[in-house]
């Protein structure tokens, strides 16, 4: 009957699409290249990835979890994460429950890799979300991101003794490289009068970025360190209070994120927003973005533009 | 093809002068077959009926009674040429009501009005005043505003019975509205039945009840997937008719009442036909 | 004390949100009420997961979202009234299989396409406060639809509903008719879900006609209440977000169950309701399905 066959169609066209679609995984990143003799190394945060390349070099194999399009906060593993990590030498994860995700995943994915925790030696700034020892978004703060290079760095001469020089040099240059970039950003925001020094983002994934360059995280639309979180008419209404009484003069986005409750505040508030700030991940490829340093610089440039006009 | 209420019938040329029911038929069943897929479940059925006829539609289960209703009404496809004259009015078995749909008694009725009033028109008050009346008739008019689950099963029937008499229809179709309910709701709806008739409309009326049918009725069709007899009582209900329809054995007391046993046939076994 | 009652207002924002929970708690208290009757919840349920992929789809054919959602809905009702007519398909199983399939396909769509990030929070819980112009806009025309449906076909809608056989025997076509109602249950089950999200839509599209059920014995008191009921809940619902940190949605299917538990429990104080009557709450009792 026409019924059941249309039916059946559409079922198997479903189920084969949902099959082949699932089985090819999700992987934004480099794919484990070559394989033979090199170091496997997964790592979870497209920061963490662009680190471990730093140092690893061509030793290193790395493989990454998260894309330009997934949120850290709410990332569903899937079986081509679990796939890379069983074969993995080292696994890099950020820590402070940023990437919890990773413990069922190690349960299950099996493997005998060697566990980098990124934010290892770092004092977290306190958060009151539960289940966050701390908030988690050290990397914006140039000496933290240096204290996760060297915890990489370390990780990767335990899986690879012989490796340890050149691990070690890497990581020593890059680091040299952080330095130069903490500079440059500290010039550019140099521009901003005191005053204006205030910053309101969508989640609060910029603490340690204003901690270290001065500048003042007054709010946010998402009330959390986490994006796992709805937003309440009283904290739109403090929020909006907080923009008119700060004279904060924009709401800045995450890059990728649909703007849609932050353009009502800002309308309600009567400032812009602009999007474009890298809070939890890099840039997609043909950004410009694509690696950490790059991506900060992108940042400072965005809020310097915006809180000079 | 089968065409439905509303189409005028066939006059028959023979016009009576004095009499004060119009010959014609008020309803003319040409050959009439339906199939549900491979199963056959009428074939070739023809009968007419006057204005004024109370009719009754006899049978075992599944001999096809109420698929000839929904023939009659034209939610079937069929073969063949039906003609009724008028409008017609169905009173279905009580089972296929929802029971808790929020609605009261007075709503049920008014919910006759509906096809007079067309897409946009609301019920006005003469419809509630009508549906009121016609409650009463029924012995309810104390129920209106009740709700329509609360009701017992013979006075659910009997509201289902006003709402096809708000409708005003030449016709009335009933499928089964004796079975199982009370004494007193039954001899009601009789009653109704009778007054319509006497009005000069047309009511068909399927029932397992033998004797019941007899009693009331003026004319008998005894159907099993065909039409095995139609006339009279005292020419349907005999041993050998029965019979043919029942495929069982029959077993005549008096002349009158019938005793049959389908057990040892296909049909699911019914009760005795009414033994009184 | 009027302080404390006209705050929220001042905000345009709060006054865009009230607006929408306001249109959208109306629309589904009445709709609400036929999803109920006609045993069709897990209509709305199954729209809710396959407008996931159609939002998608949508994104990736670059036309606005609402309309891969709406074409979804569509394809969902059809396909659900298709299976429910064949008698060789149970709709348990033939839902159980389809729905997870097409809800599956959505999410694993949003995974692979670049580009693309959906806040799981706003699918899952809509985003109330983040109304915008068009939502409204979107709104009102689902409610101006509505109203035209039901004033031109509410009485023969309910018909339909208490008693199919007889509405058919009448000549009416039961068949478009069941259409035109999904089509406009479709409708506001998308508009829905951009408010309250998937987890409470069907918080909001049973609760207050299931409340309104145990206060009202006809049809269009009971519709009437129960969107009076919708609308009092996501009015206060807001009120609450507003002066306690508790999202929209979530606020007001709060309020919902809360009013749901005090009626049911009112009845059960004054002695179960006028002596006699037998009607129940849950759907189970209803004329089922199409």
């Amino acid at each position: 009957m026409k019924t059941s066959r249309i039916i059946s169609a559409i079922l198997a066209l479903v189920l084969t699409g949902a099959a082949l679609l699932a089985g090819c995984g999700s992987d934004d990143s480099d794919d484990a290249s070559g394989g033979g003799g090199g170091v496997e190394l997964v790592a979870t945060t497209m920061q963490l990835q662009d680190f471990a390349r730093q140092v690893g070099g061509e030793r290193v194999d790395v493989t990454g979890v998260l894309g330009p399009d997934d949120e850290p906060h709410e990332y569903e593993p899937t079986p081509a994460d679990a796939d890379a990590i069983s074969g993995a030498d080292v696994v890099v994860e950020n820590g402070a429950n940023l990437d919890e995700w990773l413990d069922d995943l190690l349960a299950n994915a099996g493997g005998e890799a060697i566990r980098v925790t990124a934010v290892e030696g770092i004092d977290l700034l306190p958060t009151e979300e539960e289940g966050f020892p701390g908030d988690p978004h050290v990397w914006h703060d140039p000496v933290a991101a240096k204290q996760m290079v060297d915890n990489v760095a370390d990780g990767l001469a335990e899986a690879d003794p012989d490796g340890r020089g050149s691990y070690e040099r890497n990581a020593e240059a890059y680091k040299r490289e952080i330095d130069g970039m903490s500079r440059q950003i500290r010039s550019e925001l140099e521009a901003i009068a005191p005053a204006q020094r205030k910053l309101v983002t969508t989640h609060d994934a910029f603490g340690y970025f204003g901690r270290a360059y001065d500048i003042d995280i007054v709010g946010t639309v998402l009330p959390s360190v986490t994006t796992e979180t709805e937003t309440s008419g009283r904290q739109v209404r403090e929020l909006v209070e907080t923009i008119e009484s700060e004279n904060v003069a924009a709401i800045f986005t995450e890059r990728g994120v649909d703007p849609k409750l932050e353009r009502q505040i800002a309308e309600e508030a009567g400032v812009d927003v602009e999007t474009g700030l890298y809070a939890d991940v890099l840039g997609a490829d043909g950004s410009g973005a694509e690696e950490f340093i790059d991506a900060e610089l992108a940042n400072a440039e965005a809020i310097a533009a915006a809180l000079t006009r | 093809m089968a065409s439905p209420s509303g189409s005028s019938g066939d006059p028959s040329p023979d016009q009576s002068e004095a009499s004060p029911d119009p010959p014609e038929a008020a309803l003319a069943v040409d050959r009439v077959s339906v199939a549900y897929g491979d199963r056959v479940a009428l074939e070739e059925v023809s009968f007419q009926l006057k204005g004024g006829t109370f009719a009754g539609v006899l049978g075992p289960n599944g001999a096809g009674k109420t698929t000839l209703l929904r023939a009659l009404l034209g939610t079937v496809p069929a073969t063949g040429t039906i003609a009724l004259r008028g409008r017609t009015a169905y009173v279905p078995q009580l089972t296929t009501v929802s029971e808790s749909f929020p609605v009261d008694a007075l709503g049920v009725v008014v919910m006759g009005r509906y096809p007079r009033l067309g897409w946009r028109r609301r019920p006005g008050p003469g419809d509630r005043r009508l549906a009121g009346e016609l409650l009463d008739q029924v012995g309810l008019g104390d129920r209106a505003r009740s709700p329509f689950g609360s009701l017992s099963g013979g006075q659910r029937q009997r509201v289902l019975v006003a709402r096809a008499l708000a409708q005003e229809g030449e016709v009335l179709l009933l499928d089964e509205p004796l079975t199982g309910i009370d004494a007193p709701s039954q001899a009601t709806i009789l009653r109704v039945i009778r007054a319509e008739c006497a009005a000069g409309r047309t009511v068909v009326m399927t029932t397992h009840d033998l004797a019941q049918a007899a009693r009331e009725c003026d004319r008998l069709l005894l159907l099993n997937r065909t039409l095995i007899a139609d006339g009279a009582a005292q020419e349907v209900l005999r041993a050998e008719v029965l019979g043919r329809a029942y495929e069982a054995e029959v077993l005549l007391l008096d002349g009158q009442a019938a005793l049959i046993d389908e057990g040892a046939h296909h049909h699911p076994p019914a009760k005795p036909g009414g033994l009184r | 004390m009027l302080d404390w009652l006209a705050d929220p207002w001042t905000s345009a924002l709060m006054r865009r949100a009230f607006l929408e929970a306001a249109l959208v708690a109306g629309l589904c208290g009445v709709l609400g009420c036929f999803v109920l009757v006609r045993g069709l919840a897990f209509l709305g349920e199954a729209i809710a997961h396959t407008v996931v992929l159609g939002v998608v789809l949508a994104f990736l054919a670059g036309v606005p979202a609402a309309a891969g959602g709406a074409v979804l809905a569509v394809v969902t009702v059809l396909l659900t009234s298709a299976i429910e007519k064949d008698p060789r398909f149970s709709v348990d199983t033939a839902m159980g299989v389809l729905l997870p399939s097409l809800f599956g396909a959505g999410v694993a769509l949003i995974a692979l396409t670049d580009g693309y990030r959906s806040s799981l929070a706003d699918v899952l819980f809509g985003a109330i406060l983040a109304t915008t112009q068009a939502d409204l806009a979107f709104a009102v025309a689902a409610c101006v639809l509505t109203a035209l449906l039901l004033a031109l076909t509410g009485k023969e809608l309910v018909l339909v509903a208490f008693d199919r056989t007889v509405a058919q025997a009448m000549g009416y076509r039961a068949g478009l008719l069941d259409l035109l109602l999904l089509g406009v249950v479709a409708l506001t089950v998308v508009v829905s879900l951009r408010a309250v999200g998937n987890v409470l839509l069907a918080g909001l599209l049973l609760g207050p006609p299931v409340t309104a059920r145990l206060l009202c014995r006809t049809f269009w008191t009971m519709a009437a209440s129960s969107a009076g009921l919708g609308v009092g809940a996501a009015v206060a619902g807001l009120y609450l977000s507003w002066y306690v940190e508790i999202g929209g949605g979530p606020a007001i299917v709060l309020i919902l169950a809360s009013m749901f538990t005090l009626v049911a429990m009112a009845k059960r104080l004054t002695g179960g309701g006028r002596a006699g009557e037998r009607h129940n709450a849950s759907p189970a009792g209803y004329a089922p399905g199409l």
